[in-house]
């Protein structure tokens, strides 16, 4: 798995890609999305596109931080309980797992260690709160965590 | 779907995993927490263009 810059090129590709299998209202929006003036990158295994993400790289203090994150997972993700087999449904799963931990890994993996993001989504900041509670209760000598209002906040110690 | 958490958490290699990188298991944990509290996948927006929540959508159109 490696995260690669998504340049004019492989957006277009990308769109060429996903666009068929899409609604016309989610093709638009994602056009659209992939036409902000922000980096974006694609997460790709075995050569195939498995998720898709925006970066807003923001200067503050010298340092620089991510403001807002758009993410994606391809198209082609199932996971069905009911129309998959148990396993099959499991380890797509825990693929998507991988996936998003290896996002939030490359995030953290800049100069200076710390990203932050901001969400409105109610569901999204859910699922940061709990992201945020892991960390800070289990790992406070690896990582400093804030959350606060529609933002989280981490930084990696080591 | 609470049911594939509680089968992954049984996943010795995959619970390793997560030990191993924090950040993986805290992406684990805070799926986990999502689903028993009683949310679908299907309604974070990173799966908004993948086919479970395209089949939500169907799911939701026919019951109304």
């Amino acid at each position: 798995m490696e995260v690669v810059t998504l340049d004019e090129a492989g957006k277009m590709q990308l769109l060429e890609l996903w666009k068929p299998v899409l609604s016309l209202s989610k093709a638009n929006t994602l056009e659209a999305n992939l036409g902000s003036c922000h980096e974006w990158f694609k997460v790709v295994d075995e050569e195939n596109i498995r998720a898709i993400f925006e970066i807003r790289r923001v200067p503050l203090n010298g340092a620089r931080y991510i403001k807002s994150m758009l993410l994606d997972f391809a198209p082609d993700l199932d996971i069905n309980p009911e129309g998959q087999s148990f396993k099959e449904a499991s380890e797509t799963l825990k693929y998507a797992i991988e996936v998003l931990g290896y996002i939030f890994s490359h995030l953290l993996s800049n100069d200076t260690k710390c990203f932050k993001i901001h969400n409105e989504h109610s569901m999204v900041r859910m699922f940061f709160f709990s992201f945020a509670e892991y960390l800070a209760k289990r790992y406070p000598e690896e990582y400093d965590v804030a959350f606060y209002g529609n933002w989280l906040e981490i930084t990696a110690k080591k | 779907m609470k049911a594939l958490f509680d089968m992954i958490s049984d996943d010795a290699e995959f619970m390793n995993k997560c030990k191993i990188n924090p950040i993986l298991g805290a992406s684990f944990y805070a799926l986990n927490e999502f689903v028993k509290t009683g949310n679908e996948l299907a309604a974070l927006p990173w799966f908004g263009l993948t086919k479970m929540s395209t089949r939500k959508q169907a799911e939701i159109s026919k019951a109304a």
